[in-house]
């Protein structure tokens, strides 16, 4: 009977195991949590040197080539005046080489744009071309004098834009024409002097007599002899775009070196596995703000990277491997994230230089073979980790649920990490409680109010959402789709709505619903739940007056508010950075939307019990200090920066002519005191959200009654806080 | 002396899986029945707070009851189901194979399609509701309403009832034929057969059936998951639910208090039906 006994209890606790594994699923789906970027290699490792050429600090480098004897050519010239080139063998010291001497080519052909190159008897090729329009002409300039070569496609006009010569070890030139029809590449022997064949596709890279196609959308490499005839095609497990601006380039012996802004990968052409072979953060790849150009493979081994910061800031970068450096770093750093971010790899990239020894490793949830994942299955993973002591050090609480972390005390206190006075610090303790800081928003969104010069009402009168809404349902009011209108909305009354998460404020979710519903009415949005912004639908309804509102939020706000197109006077709308909406509005004035709510984006902590906790701290005060005034250009941010005067100098370095065809006049005094007035962070629930819009939808089409569509979201959020009592 | 040596090698031969369940299953739960004392980071001693917050949690309760009411309902229709089947199956000669197979195919039917399925018939412009329309009738919102959970059973019942089957038919083939023979000689009929021989005969295969219909049920969980989300209609709303949730959350402390109240209801559960179906006691 005791056997029976043990058997049931047997029983039992597999009974529970099943329960336990049910819920857990996935142990096994993306143990990692999500894909991993790695700084790290098994024995030694590539470092980075800066080698760019004094004398061509002032000048665009336009190419880096390697001659015969190994040494590795950079060709630049400034505006409108004769290139010059650099020699060097190791990238310690350049010499001038080749020198272009006078010519008036660059006046007679003051006009066009120029390419050029030198051969390996260090004559240059220049080509002078116009975008549209114009015939191309191709020149020889050695010891002075100027020889055109005629090449049958310029002269009949067939190919007008050159994006590059190249010059192989053959001596063979090859001129990139690209065209929206896979352009064509024309090669002329330099030796004598002849048009030798025309292929009907561009290259990424001529080497060794071979040019190599690769199709921007692509998976395959098609390489072609330079009698035009097709050689080999072989499928690459490349990523779209991987060799994109010709950062790759391929030895005699078919192997392909590229890089990307992950690291440096070699490949044999029509090999399936990509080996990495240097992966840092430090290194200049990886940082979104440098522009890759060019990549080259040296014969002694080494790599070099030409990109540029700016125009004018183009440097050079020589990749050595080191077998004495220790590739055993002094710490590692996991950082996580749901998804990718340019803030964060901007982050990340300054973190490493600052701290060479620590091997940064970059998690991102929705990434390569984790990218069909849930956020559901991505976030189970993760707590998996946490709760077994394999925690990031930093996590990106983007997604995550954040207040349910805090009241667990899963996050560690950060409060005077940075010196607030820098940044918005009304933004910054969006999650501080008592003395407390628990994360910090590294950038936010912002649901405002914006009015155009001249026009009435005064937007400091409107106090409430009833307000809002009075002005929203006036006669004549723009056209949007009630999507918009709901999100820009939702993130100013959700905090109310939903205060912390943990609660529902019935009043202020009835107001809400009454709210957006008034403005479907009066818009007549019912049937539409996307803005038509570019259709047909935008135009035939804009309003006839000067005194109307625009709500929603779209790329294109700008639009809405100035005279261009529609007569807005008012608009409800999310800023979600400085690069669109803001900045292509004629705005007077700006103003929270009431409730003074803001969204933010990038929450950056640090889990309790995380390994390396100290660096933890460290990068999440490198994601606000990073937020520099030379990098507020960067594009792609996905939210306004939390560092004051960013936002200012970024629009003091805007060009004029630029500001003016945008129609900017913003007050940015106005932009700066606004942010100032935002003081409640807004629900990063997405779940609670879709409950609302589910209803909400439902009851601006007619479906459901307010007081069904309340009922409906009472009952389904009912479950949601019973569950955390 | 050689019962001993049998003994000896009975638990030999168990040694394996009962290692493997001492490890993937045993050390877990006794980390379980620790952290259900402790904080969520494991380190803070709470005692038995998370017991008296999770009774105190309306969720709970609700998951529970509704857990409780879907085994209490459905293990035995299937049951009973499929029992009928495999009597069903055994009397149809020939063509009972062909049953059989049929009657498994919901088996091997992958859990997104069930999903799929349910939405094709249950959705509120599902095939179910166009013929209720078509009909002149109301349409029905079978994931929104108390239908949910009958959509529930009776995909469990339909999905389960071929593997039962399987078990009791089974059961079935253990009954020895001369039992029968006997009884008809002395005049029984077949469903005094069926009543006097074939369900005694049965107890030991019910009380297996029962257990694994149990264990089965719990699985019914991605289904309704897939269909509905972490937060389905209330009468959907399982005890997997909930501990899903709060695992969501990182709610540790007191998923793992309701995880071990829940295994020590079902000790209680199985050893019940044990004594139930074998009738055996102490």
């Amino acid at each position: 009977m005791k056997i029976k006994r043990c058997a049931g209890i047997l029983a039992a606790v597999l009974c529970f195991s099943v329960l336990v594994t049910a819920c857990g699923e996935d142990a096994d789906s993306g143990a990692l949590g999500g894909a991993k970027q790695t700084g790290s290699s098994q024995q030694g490792k590539f470092m980075q040197q800066e080698v760019t050429p004094q004398q061509m600090s002032d000048v665009v480098i336009e190419q880096l080539r390697q001659l015969p004897d190994g040494r590795i050519v950079a060709l630049g010239a400034a505006e409108g005046s004769a290139p010059k080139a650099y020699a060097t063998a190791d990238g310690a010291a350049w010499e001038e080489a080749f020198v272009f001497g006078e010519t008036d080519l660059f006046s007679t052909y003051s006009d066009y744009r120029s390419r050029y190159t030198v051969d390996n008897e260090g004559t240059w090729w220049m080509v002078f071309y116009m975008l549209e329009g114009g015939k191309s002409h191709l020149f020889r300039i050695k010891d002075g004098e100027v020889k055109e070569v005629p090449v049958s496609l310029f002269q009949s006009g067939s190919v007008s834009m050159v994006t590059d010569l190249r010059v192989d070890s053959n001596n063979t030139l090859a001129i990139n024409c690209p065209s929206e029809n896979g352009g064509k590449t024309i090669f002329i022997d330099c030796n004598s002097v002849a048009e030798a064949s025309v292929v009907n596709q561009a290259g990424f890279e001529f080497s060794h007599g071979k040019l190599y196609n690769y199709g921007l959308n692509e998976a395959t490499i098609i390489t072609y002899g330079t009698d035009g005839k097709q050689l080999a095609k072989d499928t690459m497990p490349l990523e779209v775009g991987a060799l994109y601006a010709s950062v790759g380039s391929i030895s005699s012996d078919g192997v392909l070196h590229y890089t990307d802004g992950k690291g440096i990968h070699k490949v044999a052409l029509g090999g399936t596995y990509i080996e990495t072979i240097a992966d840092s953060f430090s290194h200049a790849y990886a940082d979104d703000s440098f522009a890759r150009l060019q990549f080259l493979t040296a014969q002694d081994g080494s790599f070099w990277l030409l990109g540029r910061a700016s125009m004018k800031d183009c440097k050079i970068y020589r990749y050595v491997f080191d077998p004495n450096a220790s590739a055993v770093a002094a710490s590692t750093l996991t950082v996580w994230a749901m998804d990718d971010d340019p803030l964060l790899k901007l982050a990340a990239s300054e973190f490493s230089n600052a701290n060479p020894d620590c091997d940064l490793i970059l998690e991102i949830g929705h990434s390569g073979e984790t990218s069909a994942q849930t956020d559901e299955d991505i976030i189970r993973t993760l707590n998996t980790r946490l709760l077994t002591g394999e925690a990031p050090d930093v996590l990106i609480l983007d997604g995550l649920p954040i207040y349910s972390m805090i009241k667990q005390d899963m996050l560690t206190d950060l409060s005077g990490l940075v010196d607030e006075s820098q940044y918005f610090e009304n933004i910054l303790s969006g999650y501080s409680k008592g003395d407390k800081t628990y994360a910090y928003p590294t950038m936010f969104w912002a649901p405002v109010m914006a009015q155009k010069p001249g026009s009435s009402p005064d937007i400091s009168g409107i106090n409430t959402l009833e307000d809002l809404g009075t002005l929203a349902q006036k006669d004549k009011v723009e056209y949007g789709g009630y999507y918009h209108m709901f999100d820009t909305l939702y993130i100013a009354a959700s905090a109310q709505i939903f205060p912390e998460d943990s609660s529902v404020n019935k009043d202020a979710l009835r107001s809400f619903l009454s709210l957006t519903k008034g403005i479907v009415d009066a818009q007549g949005l019912a049937g539409t739940e996307y803005d038509k912004v570019f259709g047909v639908d935008h135009e035939y309804h804009q309003s006839a007056t000067s005194s109307t509102l625009f709500v929603g939020s779209n790329p294109s706000f700008g639009y809405f508010i100035n005279e261009y197109k529609g007569n807005s006077s008012h608009a409800a709308i999310t800023l979600s950075g400085y690069d669109s909406q803001l900045l292509t509005s004629t705005v007077e004035k700006l103003a929270p939307l009431p409730g003074n709510a803001f969204l933010p984006i990038g929450i950056a902590g640090v889990p309790t019990g995380a390994e390396n906790e100290e660096q933890g701290r460290e990068f999440v005060k490198t994601m606000l200090e990073c937020q520099t005034k030379e990098k507020s250009g960067m594009v792609g941010f996905t939210g306004m920066l939390v560092r004051r005067d960013v936002d200012k100098y970024f629009m003091q370095t805007m060009p004029d002519d630029y500001k003016k065809t945008l129609g900017i006049d913003t007050n940015r005094t106005d932009l700066d005191d606004m942010i100032d007035k935002l003081s409640v962070a807004s629900s990063t629930d997405f779940s609670l959200r879709q409950k609302v819009y589910t209803q909400a939808r439902l009851m601006y089409t007619g479906s459901l009654t307010m007081d069904e569509a309340m009922n409906e979201i009472l009952k389904n959020t009912e479950l949601y806080f019973a569950e955390k009592k | 002396m050689r019962a001993g040596k049998e003994r000896w090698a009975a638990w030999l031969f168990m040694l394996p899986s009962l290692m493997g369940i001492a490890v993937f299953f045993g050390v877990p739960f006794l980390d379980t029945i620790r952290r259900s004392f402790y904080n969520t980071q494991g380190t803070e001693w709470v005692g038995g707070t998370s017991y008296q917050s999770v009774f105190a949690n309306p969720t709970f309760r609700l998951a529970a009851y509704n857990t409780a009411r879907f085994a209490a309902v459905c293990i035995p229709l299937l049951l009973a189901a499929s029992l009928g089947l495999a009597l069903m199956v055994r009397v149809i000669r020939p063509g009972g194979r062909m049953f059989k197979t049929s009657f498994l195919l919901p088996m091997a039917v992958p859990v997104a399609s069930i999903v799929l399925l349910w939405k094709v018939l249950f959705d509120q412009s599902g095939l179910i509701n166009t013929v209720l329309l078509q009909a002149g009738l109301k349409s029905v919102d079978f994931m929104g309403t108390n239908a949910a959970f009958w959509v529930l059973i009776g995909t469990y019942v339909w999905k389960n009832s071929g593997y039962d089957m399987i078990l009791w038919l089974a059961g079935l083939d253990g009954i020895s034929p001369s039992l029968y023979e006997a009884a008809q000689v002395d005049g029984a009929g077949k469903w005094q057969c069926f009543r006097y021989i074939t369900l005694p005969s049965l107890g030991a295969t019910a009380g297996l059936v029962a257990i694994i219909s149990l264990l089965n049920s719990f699985k019914v969980f991605r289904e309704a998951y897939l269909v509905s989300g972490p937060y389905p209609h209330d009468s959907m709303y399982l005890l997997q639910h909930l501990f899903n949730n709060w695992f969501h959350n990182l709610d540790i402390s007191r998923l793992c208090a309701a995880a071990v109240l829940l295994c020590g209801v079902l000790l209680v559960v199985i050893l019940l039906v044990q004594r139930l179906f074998t009738g055996e006691e102490d």
